[in-house]
């Protein structure tokens, strides 16, 4: 009976000991918040340098899960965090660099190619430039365009009365149809600009099918970046290639 | 005497069963999942959750070789929610 009693005893005195082991937590001191914080920056500065098509998934999934891990475990056990922090400084450093020699690869390859020298005495004439592109001859019936965010494709609210003006249009001419063409700035691939446009082109229509518009009246198509109104490289310029062009079909 | 011990000692030995089984379950799981998301194209599709899935997964298998169940089950379960989106976002999903 007496040891049955020393049983429990030294068994509550376990329970409780593991408890209070286990309840024990690390309090971040505020440099090693920090710590954290930076990685942090540097993941939401890898993103921000790659969007839309420089983002280094991998390594910045790598650097995420690490310092999500490392939260957990500094406030558990600060000697199995250290680890996963230096993970996640190395991978968040890693992401970073790939996002910004992404980006400036794609800025040389942009780069206008440097002007021709002059021809050597002698030399065979170089071929002329290609003449600059005709200008597509579209009728537009005085339809303005709407414009798009960077990398999206939903509506936004100065964009609504143009796509009224168009709506109207077409309800007062009641046999018109109209072709909606997405079109993207100069940024991000070739093939994701043309799903982009794709998408706002079809956004522009949706909402012109909700102002009662037959859907058969509407085509779309997109031109991605192939049809741009403006070459320089600045956001005043994006944003107006950033457009959706409403055509009249014949 | 001796049969309070030997209860306890068998109660002990079934918890601990259940939770290594469970911690290998959690992993199991997660793989079967991560495997679904590659099939369904999910590392073109949705790469940053894909990615995410295969990051939690190493961590919980890393977790149970140091045989800390707990975490093991944590990041497994992570792993598995991360190719669950993935796999919706490439389309394999449940419609």
């Amino acid at each position: 009976m007496r040891s049955h009693r020393l049983f429990l005893v030294a068994f509550i005195i376990l329970g409780v000991g593991l408890l209070a082991a286990g309840c024990a937590k690390h309090q971040l001191t505020s440099s090693e918040n920090g710590r954290l914080d930076a990685i942090a920056a540097k993941i939401a500065e890898a993103e921000r340098i790659g969007a839309p098509d420089c983002i280094p998934y991998k390594e910045l999934a790598k650097a995420k899960v690490a310092l999500d891990i490392a939260r957990e475990e500094a406030v558990e056990r600060w000697e199995t965090a250290e680890k996963y922090i230096k993970a996640a400084e190395a991978a968040a450093d890693e992401a970073l660099a790939k996002a910004k020699d992404c980006v400036e690869a794609k800025m040389k390859a942009m780069a206008p190619s440097p002007p021709p020298s002059a021809p050597m005495p002698g030399a065979a004439p170089a071929p002329s430039p290609s003449p600059p592109p005709v200008p597509v001859l579209e009728d537009k019936a005085g339809l303005d365009p709407v414009y798009f965010d960077f990398d999206k494709s939903f509506i936004r609210d100065d964009a609504k009365p143009a796509l009224q003006k168009v709506a109207d249009y077409m309800k007062k001419n009641k046999d018109a149809k109209i072709q909606v063409q997405g079109n993207c700035d100069e940024r991000g691939t070739s093939e994701y600009n043309m799903a982009l446009g794709d998408r706002r082109a079809n956004a522009a229509k949706k909402y012109l099918v909700g102002l009662g518009i037959d859907g058969k009246r509407l085509s779309t198509i997109s031109y991605g970046k192939e049809r741009p109104l403006c070459t320089e490289q600045n956001e005043v310029c994006w944003q107006k290639n950033r457009r959706g062009d409403f055509v009249l079909q014949k | 005497m001796k049969t309070i011990w030997s209860k306890t000692i068998v109660v002990l030995a079934c918890v601990a069963l259940f939770a290594g089984c469970s911690a290998a379950n959690a992993i199991q799981n997660a793989k079967t999942s991560l495997a679904k998301a590659t099939a369904a194209g999910a590392e073109q599709k949705a790469p940053m959750e894909y990615y995410m899935a295969q990051e939690y997964l190493k961590a919980a298998e890393v977790e149970a070789a140091e045989g800390d169940r707990g975490s093991v089950r944590t990041y497994a379960e992570k792993s598995l929610k991360n190719s669950e989106q993935a796999l919706q976002k490439a389309g394999g999903g449940a419609k």
